[in-house]
Protein backbone atom coordinates (compact mmCIF):
# COMPACT_ATOMS: atom_id res chain seq x y z
CA UNK A 1 0.00 0.00 0.00
CA UNK A 2 1.39 3.40 -0.95
CA UNK A 3 -1.12 5.62 0.80
CA UNK A 4 -3.51 4.76 3.58
CA UNK A 5 -5.77 7.47 4.97
CA UNK A 6 -7.86 6.35 7.92
CA UNK A 7 -10.63 8.39 9.59
CA UNK A 8 -8.96 11.68 8.72
CA UNK A 9 -10.63 14.65 10.37
CA UNK A 10 -9.49 18.23 10.06
CA UNK A 11 -11.83 21.04 11.02
CA UNK A 12 -11.01 24.73 10.67
CA UNK A 13 -12.25 27.40 13.06
CA UNK A 14 -15.18 28.17 10.74
CA UNK A 15 -16.35 24.58 11.08
CA UNK A 16 -15.34 23.60 7.55
CA UNK A 17 -12.77 20.98 6.69
CA UNK A 18 -12.99 17.22 6.28
CA UNK A 19 -14.53 14.58 8.49
CA UNK A 20 -13.80 10.90 8.78
CA UNK A 21 -12.11 10.46 5.40
CA UNK A 22 -10.71 7.01 4.61
CA UNK A 23 -9.23 5.63 1.40
CA UNK A 24 -6.20 3.71 0.17
CA UNK A 25 -3.95 3.87 -2.86
CA UNK A 26 -1.96 0.94 -4.22
CA UNK A 27 0.83 1.01 -6.82
CA UNK A 28 -0.58 1.96 -10.22
CA UNK A 29 -3.71 3.58 -8.79
CA UNK A 30 -4.78 7.00 -10.02
CA UNK A 31 -7.47 8.35 -7.70
CA UNK A 32 -9.37 11.41 -8.89
CA UNK A 33 -10.98 13.50 -6.15
CA UNK A 34 -14.05 15.28 -7.45
CA UNK A 35 -16.08 17.79 -5.56
CA UNK A 36 -17.31 21.36 -5.59
CA UNK A 37 -15.35 24.24 -4.07
CA UNK A 38 -15.07 23.85 -0.31
CA UNK A 39 -15.77 20.12 -0.39
CA UNK A 40 -12.44 19.31 1.30
CA UNK A 41 -10.28 18.05 -1.58
CA UNK A 42 -7.40 20.43 -0.94
CA UNK A 43 -7.67 20.05 2.84
CA UNK A 44 -7.31 16.28 2.44
CA UNK A 45 -4.19 16.78 0.34
CA UNK A 46 -2.79 19.38 2.74
CA UNK A 47 -3.26 17.00 5.67
CA UNK A 48 -1.45 14.20 3.84
CA UNK A 49 1.52 16.47 3.10
CA UNK A 50 1.74 18.09 6.54
CA UNK A 51 0.58 21.57 5.57
CA UNK A 52 -2.27 21.31 8.07
CA UNK A 53 -2.53 19.23 11.24
CA UNK A 54 -5.35 16.69 11.39
CA UNK A 55 -7.54 16.67 14.48
CA UNK A 56 -7.63 12.90 14.32
CA UNK A 57 -6.95 10.03 12.00
CA UNK A 58 -3.96 8.20 10.56
CA UNK A 59 -1.98 8.80 7.40
CA UNK A 60 0.53 6.20 6.26
CA UNK A 61 2.77 6.71 3.25
CA UNK A 62 4.65 3.57 2.18
CA UNK A 63 4.10 2.21 5.68
CA UNK A 64 5.48 5.34 7.38
CA UNK A 65 3.34 7.40 9.74
CA UNK A 66 3.27 10.73 7.87
CA UNK A 67 2.05 12.69 10.90
CA UNK A 68 4.83 11.63 13.29
CA UNK A 69 7.61 10.98 10.74
CA UNK A 70 7.07 13.77 8.22
CA UNK A 71 10.66 13.76 6.95
CA UNK A 72 10.83 10.02 6.25
CA UNK A 73 7.36 9.96 4.66
CA UNK A 74 7.98 12.92 2.37
CA UNK A 75 10.91 11.12 0.73
CA UNK A 76 8.25 9.17 -1.18
CA UNK A 77 6.02 12.09 -2.11
CA UNK A 78 5.92 14.68 -4.86
CA UNK A 79 3.22 17.34 -4.56
CA UNK A 80 1.68 20.22 -6.35
CA UNK A 81 -0.98 21.79 -4.16
CA UNK A 82 -2.79 25.00 -5.12
CA UNK A 83 -0.37 27.32 -6.97
CA UNK A 84 3.14 25.94 -7.56
CA UNK A 85 5.55 27.02 -4.81
CA UNK A 86 8.11 28.80 -6.99
CA UNK A 87 10.57 31.55 -6.15
CA UNK A 88 10.07 34.38 -8.65
CA UNK A 89 13.65 35.64 -8.39
CA UNK A 90 15.10 32.22 -9.31
CA UNK A 91 15.30 30.49 -12.68
CA UNK A 92 13.42 27.26 -13.37
CA UNK A 93 16.63 25.25 -12.82
CA UNK A 94 17.41 27.04 -9.54
CA UNK A 95 13.90 26.28 -8.32
CA UNK A 96 14.34 22.59 -9.11
CA UNK A 97 17.74 22.58 -7.44
CA UNK A 98 16.09 23.71 -4.19
CA UNK A 99 14.22 20.41 -4.11
CA UNK A 100 17.07 18.32 -5.58
CA UNK A 101 19.35 19.15 -2.62
CA UNK A 102 17.20 17.01 -0.35
CA UNK A 103 17.42 13.92 -2.51
CA UNK A 104 20.30 11.66 -3.30
CA UNK A 105 21.33 11.10 -6.89
CA UNK A 106 19.53 14.01 -8.52
CA UNK A 107 22.01 15.76 -10.77
CA UNK A 108 21.75 18.42 -13.47
CA UNK A 109 20.91 15.77 -16.06
CA UNK A 110 17.85 14.65 -14.13
CA UNK A 111 16.75 18.28 -13.69
CA UNK A 112 16.99 18.85 -17.44
CA UNK A 113 15.22 15.56 -18.08
CA UNK A 114 12.15 16.49 -16.04
CA UNK A 115 12.06 19.99 -17.53
CA UNK A 116 12.08 18.40 -20.96
CA UNK A 117 9.35 16.00 -19.86
CA UNK A 118 7.00 18.92 -19.11
CA UNK A 119 8.09 20.96 -22.15
CA UNK A 120 10.02 23.60 -20.18
CA UNK A 121 13.57 22.84 -21.31
CA UNK A 122 13.56 25.94 -23.52
CA UNK A 123 12.98 28.19 -20.50
CA UNK A 124 15.26 26.57 -17.94
CA UNK A 125 17.49 29.66 -17.51
CA UNK A 126 14.60 32.14 -17.43
CA UNK A 127 13.46 33.75 -14.20
CA UNK A 128 10.13 32.40 -12.96
CA UNK A 129 8.74 35.94 -12.64
CA UNK A 130 8.53 36.05 -16.44
CA UNK A 131 6.51 32.81 -16.66
CA UNK A 132 2.83 32.57 -17.57
CA UNK A 133 0.39 30.65 -15.36
CA UNK A 134 0.73 27.56 -17.56
CA UNK A 135 4.55 27.70 -17.50
CA UNK A 136 4.50 27.96 -13.72
CA UNK A 137 2.19 24.97 -13.57
CA UNK A 138 4.54 22.95 -15.76
CA UNK A 139 7.58 23.96 -13.68
CA UNK A 140 5.67 22.96 -10.55
CA UNK A 141 4.93 19.61 -12.17
CA UNK A 142 8.63 19.19 -13.00
CA UNK A 143 9.48 19.73 -9.31
CA UNK A 144 6.88 17.14 -8.36
CA UNK A 145 8.38 14.56 -10.70
CA UNK A 146 12.02 15.29 -9.88
CA UNK A 147 12.60 12.46 -7.42
CA UNK A 148 10.37 9.94 -9.22
CA UNK A 149 8.14 9.72 -6.12
CA UNK A 150 6.02 6.71 -5.21
CA UNK A 151 3.11 9.00 -4.41
CA UNK A 152 2.16 11.93 -6.63
CA UNK A 153 -0.30 14.45 -5.20
CA UNK A 154 -1.64 16.93 -7.74
CA UNK A 155 -4.21 19.52 -6.79
CA UNK A 156 -5.96 20.95 -9.84
CA UNK A 157 -3.04 20.05 -12.14
CA UNK A 158 -4.91 21.17 -15.26
CA UNK A 159 -5.34 24.74 -14.01
CA UNK A 160 -4.12 27.34 -16.46
CA UNK A 161 -2.84 24.78 -18.94
CA UNK A 162 -3.35 24.87 -22.68
CA UNK A 163 -4.30 21.76 -24.67
CA UNK A 164 -0.67 20.74 -25.05
CA UNK A 165 -0.08 21.27 -21.32
CA UNK A 166 -3.08 19.14 -20.41
CA UNK A 167 -1.73 16.43 -22.68
CA UNK A 168 1.63 16.58 -20.87
CA UNK A 169 -0.06 16.24 -17.48
CA UNK A 170 -2.15 13.26 -18.61
CA UNK A 171 0.94 11.60 -20.08
CA UNK A 172 2.92 12.20 -16.89
CA UNK A 173 0.12 10.77 -14.72
CA UNK A 174 -0.22 7.69 -16.93
CA UNK A 175 3.55 7.11 -17.01
CA UNK A 176 3.83 7.48 -13.24
CA UNK A 177 1.05 4.93 -12.72
CA UNK A 178 2.60 2.53 -15.24
CA UNK A 179 5.89 2.79 -13.34
CA UNK A 180 4.18 1.69 -10.12
CA UNK A 181 3.55 5.05 -8.47
CA UNK A 182 0.19 6.00 -7.02
CA UNK A 183 -1.38 9.30 -8.02
CA UNK A 184 -3.92 11.39 -6.14
CA UNK A 185 -5.42 14.20 -8.22
CA UNK A 186 -8.18 16.67 -7.62
CA UNK A 187 -9.96 18.52 -10.34
CA UNK A 188 -13.13 20.33 -11.24
CA UNK A 189 -12.86 18.84 -14.73
CA UNK A 190 -14.64 15.49 -14.59
CA UNK A 191 -13.72 14.79 -18.22
CA UNK A 192 -10.00 15.15 -17.48
CA UNK A 193 -10.24 12.93 -14.41
CA UNK A 194 -12.18 10.36 -16.40
CA UNK A 195 -9.38 10.22 -18.96
CA UNK A 196 -6.55 9.54 -16.53
CA UNK A 197 -7.96 8.13 -13.27
CA UNK A 198 -8.43 4.45 -12.43
CA UNK A 199 -10.58 5.32 -9.39
CA UNK A 200 -12.79 8.27 -8.52
CA UNK A 201 -13.86 9.63 -5.15
CA UNK A 202 -16.69 12.10 -4.69
CA UNK A 203 -16.37 14.64 -1.91
CA UNK A 204 -19.04 17.01 -0.67
CA UNK A 205 -19.20 19.24 2.42
CA UNK A 206 -16.08 17.68 3.89
CA UNK A 207 -17.29 14.11 3.54
CA UNK A 208 -16.24 11.34 1.22
CA UNK A 209 -19.51 10.22 -0.37
CA UNK A 210 -18.25 7.45 -2.64
CA UNK A 211 -15.14 5.76 -3.97
CA UNK A 212 -15.26 3.43 -6.93
CA UNK A 213 -13.12 2.15 -9.77
CA UNK A 214 -13.52 3.93 -13.08
CA UNK A 215 -14.54 0.67 -14.80
CA UNK A 216 -17.41 0.14 -12.35
CA UNK A 217 -18.50 3.77 -12.62
CA UNK A 218 -18.59 3.71 -16.41
CA UNK A 219 -20.53 0.42 -16.44
CA UNK A 220 -23.35 2.06 -14.48
CA UNK A 221 -23.19 5.66 -15.70
CA UNK A 222 -22.78 7.55 -18.96
CA UNK A 223 -19.69 9.31 -17.74
CA UNK A 224 -17.98 10.55 -14.58
CA UNK A 225 -19.92 13.79 -14.55
CA UNK A 226 -23.19 11.84 -14.49
CA UNK A 227 -21.86 9.70 -11.61
CA UNK A 228 -20.79 12.84 -9.74
CA UNK A 229 -24.12 14.62 -10.17
CA UNK A 230 -26.10 11.57 -9.10
CA UNK A 231 -23.87 10.95 -6.09
CA UNK A 232 -24.17 14.49 -4.77
CA UNK A 233 -27.89 14.50 -5.47
CA UNK A 234 -28.21 16.75 -8.52
CA UNK A 235 -29.77 14.74 -11.31
CA UNK A 236 -28.99 16.02 -14.78
CA UNK A 237 -32.60 15.41 -15.83
CA UNK A 238 -33.79 17.78 -13.11
CA UNK A 239 -31.41 20.51 -13.98
CA UNK A 240 -33.55 22.39 -16.56
CA UNK A 241 -36.44 22.37 -14.09
CA UNK A 242 -34.21 23.69 -11.31
CA UNK A 243 -32.98 26.46 -13.51
CA UNK A 244 -36.29 27.25 -15.21
CA UNK A 245 -35.92 30.92 -14.31
CA UNK A 246 -32.48 31.13 -15.86
CA UNK A 247 -33.86 32.77 -18.99
CA UNK A 248 -35.15 35.65 -16.89
CA UNK A 249 -31.90 35.95 -14.98
CA UNK A 250 -29.69 36.20 -18.03
CA UNK A 251 -32.25 38.23 -20.03
CA UNK A 252 -33.37 36.04 -22.89
CA UNK A 253 -33.17 37.64 -26.34
CA UNK A 254 -36.31 37.14 -28.41
CA UNK B 1 21.71 15.98 9.38
CA UNK B 2 21.68 15.84 5.57
CA UNK B 3 18.19 17.32 5.48
CA UNK B 4 19.27 20.18 7.76
CA UNK B 5 22.32 20.84 5.60
CA UNK B 6 20.19 20.86 2.44
CA UNK B 7 17.69 23.21 4.05
CA UNK B 8 20.45 25.53 5.25
CA UNK B 9 22.03 25.64 1.76
CA UNK B 10 18.65 26.39 0.22
CA UNK B 11 18.00 29.24 2.64
CA UNK B 12 21.45 30.73 2.10
CA UNK B 13 20.98 30.51 -1.68
CA UNK B 14 17.70 32.39 -1.32
CA UNK B 15 19.48 35.22 0.48
CA UNK B 16 22.33 35.50 -2.02
CA UNK B 17 20.04 35.35 -5.05
CA UNK B 18 18.26 38.50 -3.86
CA UNK B 19 20.11 41.55 -5.04
CA UNK B 20 19.38 43.62 -1.94
CA UNK B 21 21.65 41.47 0.23
CA UNK B 22 24.55 41.98 -2.16
CA UNK B 23 23.76 45.72 -2.31
CA UNK B 24 23.87 45.86 1.50
CA UNK B 25 27.24 44.14 1.46
CA UNK B 26 28.55 46.74 -1.02
CA UNK B 27 27.13 49.53 1.17
CA UNK B 28 29.02 48.03 4.11
CA UNK B 29 32.26 48.06 2.17
CA UNK B 30 31.65 51.70 1.13
CA UNK B 31 31.10 52.63 4.78
CA UNK B 32 34.42 50.96 5.64
CA UNK B 33 36.25 52.87 2.92
CA UNK B 34 34.59 56.13 3.99
CA UNK B 35 35.43 55.50 7.61
CA UNK B 36 39.05 54.69 6.79
CA UNK B 37 39.31 57.86 4.69
CA UNK B 38 37.84 59.92 7.54
CA UNK B 39 40.26 58.37 10.03
CA UNK B 40 43.12 59.11 7.63
CA UNK B 41 42.10 62.79 7.25
CA UNK B 42 41.57 63.12 11.01
CA UNK B 43 45.01 61.67 11.70
CA UNK B 44 46.52 64.19 9.24
CA UNK B 45 44.75 67.10 10.93
CA UNK B 46 45.98 65.99 14.33
CA UNK B 47 49.54 65.84 13.11
CA UNK B 48 49.37 69.36 11.68
CA UNK B 49 47.70 71.25 14.46
CA UNK B 50 48.27 69.88 17.88
CA UNK B 51 45.62 70.42 20.34
CA UNK B 52 42.35 70.01 18.41
CA UNK B 53 40.72 67.09 17.84
CA UNK B 54 38.75 64.57 16.76
CA UNK B 55 40.46 61.31 17.08
CA UNK B 56 38.66 58.60 15.18
CA UNK B 57 39.34 55.05 16.30
CA UNK B 58 41.15 53.37 13.47
CA UNK B 59 39.30 50.74 11.52
CA UNK B 60 38.34 47.85 11.83
CA UNK B 61 37.19 48.61 15.40
CA UNK B 62 35.99 52.12 14.60
CA UNK B 63 33.21 51.24 12.20
CA UNK B 64 32.03 48.12 14.07
CA UNK B 65 29.43 49.89 16.29
CA UNK B 66 27.70 51.33 13.19
CA UNK B 67 27.28 47.83 11.81
CA UNK B 68 26.27 46.28 15.13
CA UNK B 69 23.73 48.92 16.08
CA UNK B 70 22.16 49.74 12.72
CA UNK B 71 23.10 47.79 9.62
CA UNK B 72 23.30 44.22 10.87
CA UNK B 73 20.05 44.41 12.89
CA UNK B 74 18.33 45.75 9.78
CA UNK B 75 19.77 42.91 7.69
CA UNK B 76 18.69 40.33 10.26
CA UNK B 77 15.16 41.77 10.25
CA UNK B 78 15.07 41.70 6.46
CA UNK B 79 16.36 38.13 6.39
CA UNK B 80 13.76 36.91 8.89
CA UNK B 81 10.99 38.73 7.01
CA UNK B 82 12.04 37.35 3.62
CA UNK B 83 12.66 33.77 4.74
CA UNK B 84 9.71 33.39 7.07
CA UNK B 85 6.88 35.93 6.67
CA UNK B 86 7.15 36.52 2.91
CA UNK B 87 7.43 32.81 2.18
CA UNK B 88 4.30 32.20 4.20
CA UNK B 89 2.33 34.93 2.46
CA UNK B 90 3.48 34.22 -1.13
CA UNK B 91 2.93 30.47 -0.80
CA UNK B 92 6.55 29.37 -1.27
CA UNK B 93 6.81 28.01 2.29
CA UNK B 94 4.66 25.09 1.09
CA UNK B 95 7.46 24.04 -1.25
CA UNK B 96 9.88 23.76 1.67
CA UNK B 97 7.39 21.82 3.80
CA UNK B 98 6.81 19.33 0.96
CA UNK B 99 10.51 18.51 1.09
CA UNK B 100 11.74 15.68 3.32
CA UNK B 101 12.78 17.80 6.26
CA UNK B 102 11.33 18.19 9.74
CA UNK B 103 9.85 21.59 10.40
CA UNK B 104 12.15 22.40 13.32
CA UNK B 105 15.16 21.72 11.10
CA UNK B 106 13.75 24.02 8.43
CA UNK B 107 13.20 26.77 11.00
CA UNK B 108 16.70 26.30 12.43
CA UNK B 109 18.14 26.35 8.89
CA UNK B 110 16.51 29.72 8.27
CA UNK B 111 18.11 31.23 11.38
CA UNK B 112 21.42 29.54 10.53
CA UNK B 113 21.37 30.99 6.99
CA UNK B 114 20.75 34.50 8.36
CA UNK B 115 23.66 34.06 10.78
CA UNK B 116 25.98 32.71 8.08
CA UNK B 117 25.14 35.77 5.98
CA UNK B 118 25.98 37.95 9.02
CA UNK B 119 29.30 36.09 9.48
CA UNK B 120 30.17 36.56 5.79
CA UNK B 121 29.24 40.22 6.09
CA UNK B 122 31.39 40.76 9.19
CA UNK B 123 34.29 38.84 7.61
CA UNK B 124 34.20 41.10 4.54
CA UNK B 125 34.02 44.20 6.74
CA UNK B 126 36.90 42.99 8.91
CA UNK B 127 39.04 42.07 5.90
CA UNK B 128 38.51 45.30 3.95
CA UNK B 129 38.85 47.57 6.97
CA UNK B 130 42.05 45.80 8.10
CA UNK B 131 43.59 46.04 4.62
CA UNK B 132 42.67 49.73 4.38
CA UNK B 133 43.96 50.38 7.86
CA UNK B 134 47.28 48.69 7.27
CA UNK B 135 47.86 50.34 3.90
CA UNK B 136 46.88 53.88 4.89
CA UNK B 137 49.75 54.36 7.28
CA UNK B 138 47.83 53.63 10.47
CA UNK B 139 49.01 50.07 10.91
CA UNK B 140 47.90 48.08 13.93
CA UNK B 141 50.22 45.57 15.57
CA UNK B 142 49.43 41.87 15.83
CA UNK B 143 47.90 42.25 19.30
CA UNK B 144 45.54 45.01 18.19
CA UNK B 145 44.55 43.02 15.13
CA UNK B 146 43.82 40.00 17.31
CA UNK B 147 41.72 42.15 19.65
CA UNK B 148 39.79 43.48 16.66
CA UNK B 149 39.25 39.94 15.40
CA UNK B 150 38.00 38.86 18.83
CA UNK B 151 35.61 41.82 18.88
CA UNK B 152 34.09 40.69 15.59
CA UNK B 153 33.84 37.15 16.88
CA UNK B 154 32.25 38.21 20.16
CA UNK B 155 29.73 40.35 18.31
CA UNK B 156 28.11 37.16 17.00
CA UNK B 157 26.30 35.76 20.10
CA UNK B 158 24.13 38.86 20.67
CA UNK B 159 23.40 38.98 16.93
CA UNK B 160 22.31 35.33 17.08
CA UNK B 161 19.89 36.18 19.89
CA UNK B 162 18.60 39.08 17.80
CA UNK B 163 18.10 36.65 14.87
CA UNK B 164 16.06 34.25 17.05
CA UNK B 165 13.97 37.24 18.19
CA UNK B 166 13.43 38.39 14.59
CA UNK B 167 12.50 34.86 13.44
CA UNK B 168 10.02 34.56 16.32
CA UNK B 169 8.34 37.90 15.51
CA UNK B 170 8.31 37.04 11.79
CA UNK B 171 6.05 34.07 12.59
CA UNK B 172 3.45 36.15 14.37
CA UNK B 173 2.20 38.28 11.48
CA UNK B 174 1.31 37.48 7.87
CA UNK B 175 2.26 40.82 6.32
CA UNK B 176 5.94 41.41 5.51
CA UNK B 177 5.57 45.18 5.80
CA UNK B 178 3.94 44.89 9.21
CA UNK B 179 6.65 42.51 10.44
CA UNK B 180 9.41 44.92 9.36
CA UNK B 181 7.61 47.78 11.13
CA UNK B 182 7.12 45.64 14.24
CA UNK B 183 10.76 44.56 14.29
CA UNK B 184 12.16 48.05 13.74
CA UNK B 185 9.69 49.56 16.23
CA UNK B 186 10.45 47.01 18.92
CA UNK B 187 14.19 47.36 18.31
CA UNK B 188 13.98 51.13 18.72
CA UNK B 189 11.89 50.72 21.86
CA UNK B 190 14.34 48.20 23.34
CA UNK B 191 17.18 50.64 22.67
CA UNK B 192 15.35 53.59 24.20
CA UNK B 193 14.23 51.84 27.40
CA UNK B 194 17.72 51.80 29.02
CA UNK B 195 17.71 55.61 28.80
CA UNK B 196 14.88 55.67 31.32
CA UNK B 197 16.33 53.23 33.81
CA UNK B 198 19.79 51.60 33.90
CA UNK B 199 18.19 48.35 35.05
CA UNK B 200 16.93 47.82 31.49
CA UNK B 201 20.44 47.83 30.09
CA UNK B 202 21.13 44.76 32.25
CA UNK B 203 17.92 43.00 31.34
CA UNK B 204 17.35 43.76 27.66
CA UNK B 205 19.24 41.66 25.13
CA UNK B 206 19.74 44.47 22.62
CA UNK B 207 21.95 46.24 25.18
CA UNK B 208 24.47 43.44 24.69
CA UNK B 209 25.10 44.18 21.02
CA UNK B 210 28.19 46.15 22.04
CA UNK B 211 29.38 43.70 24.69
CA UNK B 212 32.54 42.86 22.75
CA UNK B 213 34.02 46.01 24.30
CA UNK B 214 33.82 44.37 27.72
CA UNK B 215 35.67 41.26 26.61
CA UNK B 216 38.56 42.86 24.80
CA UNK B 217 39.15 45.67 27.29
CA UNK B 218 39.52 45.28 31.03
CA UNK B 219 37.40 42.27 31.88
CA UNK B 220 34.59 42.83 34.38
CA UNK B 221 34.23 40.35 37.23
CA UNK B 222 33.56 36.70 36.38
CA UNK B 223 30.13 36.80 38.02
CA UNK B 224 29.06 39.79 35.90
CA UNK B 225 30.23 38.06 32.73
CA UNK B 226 28.44 34.86 33.74
CA UNK B 227 25.31 36.89 34.46
CA UNK B 228 25.43 38.44 30.98
CA UNK B 229 26.05 35.10 29.28
CA UNK B 230 23.12 33.54 31.14
CA UNK B 231 20.80 36.42 30.18
CA UNK B 232 21.77 36.16 26.52
CA UNK B 233 21.42 32.36 26.53
CA UNK B 234 18.03 32.59 28.18
CA UNK B 235 16.69 35.08 25.67
CA UNK B 236 18.06 32.98 22.81
CA UNK B 237 16.56 29.76 24.18
CA UNK B 238 13.15 31.31 24.85
CA UNK B 239 12.87 32.92 21.39
CA UNK B 240 14.19 29.83 19.59
CA UNK B 241 11.98 27.31 21.40
CA UNK B 242 8.87 29.50 21.16
CA UNK B 243 9.57 30.12 17.46
CA UNK B 244 10.15 26.42 16.73
CA UNK B 245 6.91 25.45 18.45
CA UNK B 246 4.88 28.08 16.62
CA UNK B 247 6.46 27.14 13.28
CA UNK B 248 5.72 23.46 13.91
CA UNK B 249 2.05 24.15 14.65
CA UNK B 250 1.60 26.76 11.92
CA UNK B 251 -0.54 25.75 8.95
CA UNK B 252 0.14 26.91 5.40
Amino acid sequence: MILEVKNLTKLYRNGRGVEDISFTLSPGDVLGLLGPNGSGKTTTMKAITGLVHPKKGDINICGIDAIDCHEAAMHHVGCLIEAPALYDYMTAVQNLRQVARYRKGIDSRRIEEVLRMVGMDGYKRDKVRSFSLGMRQRTGLAITLLAAPKLLILDEPFNGLDIEGMHYVRTVINLAAQNGSAVLISSHLASEVQQCATKAAIMHSGKLLAVDTMDTILQKHDNLEDYFLKTVGVLPSQTPQDFKNLDNIIGRQQ
Amino acid sequence: MKSFHSAYRNELTKLFLRKKYIVFLVIGLIICIGWAALAFVAAGLMNRSAGMFFNLTPTPMGALPIFLQFILPLLIFMGATDLITSEGSDGTMKGSIFCPVEKWKLYTAKIAAIMVYVIIYLTCIYAISTILNQTMGNALDAGQLFNAFMSYLLALPPLLVLATFAAFVALLVRSSTLVMLLLIGSYLLLNVLPLFSPIFSELIFTSYLGWHRLWVGILPGASRLAHMVVILLSYGAVFYIAGSLIFDRKEY
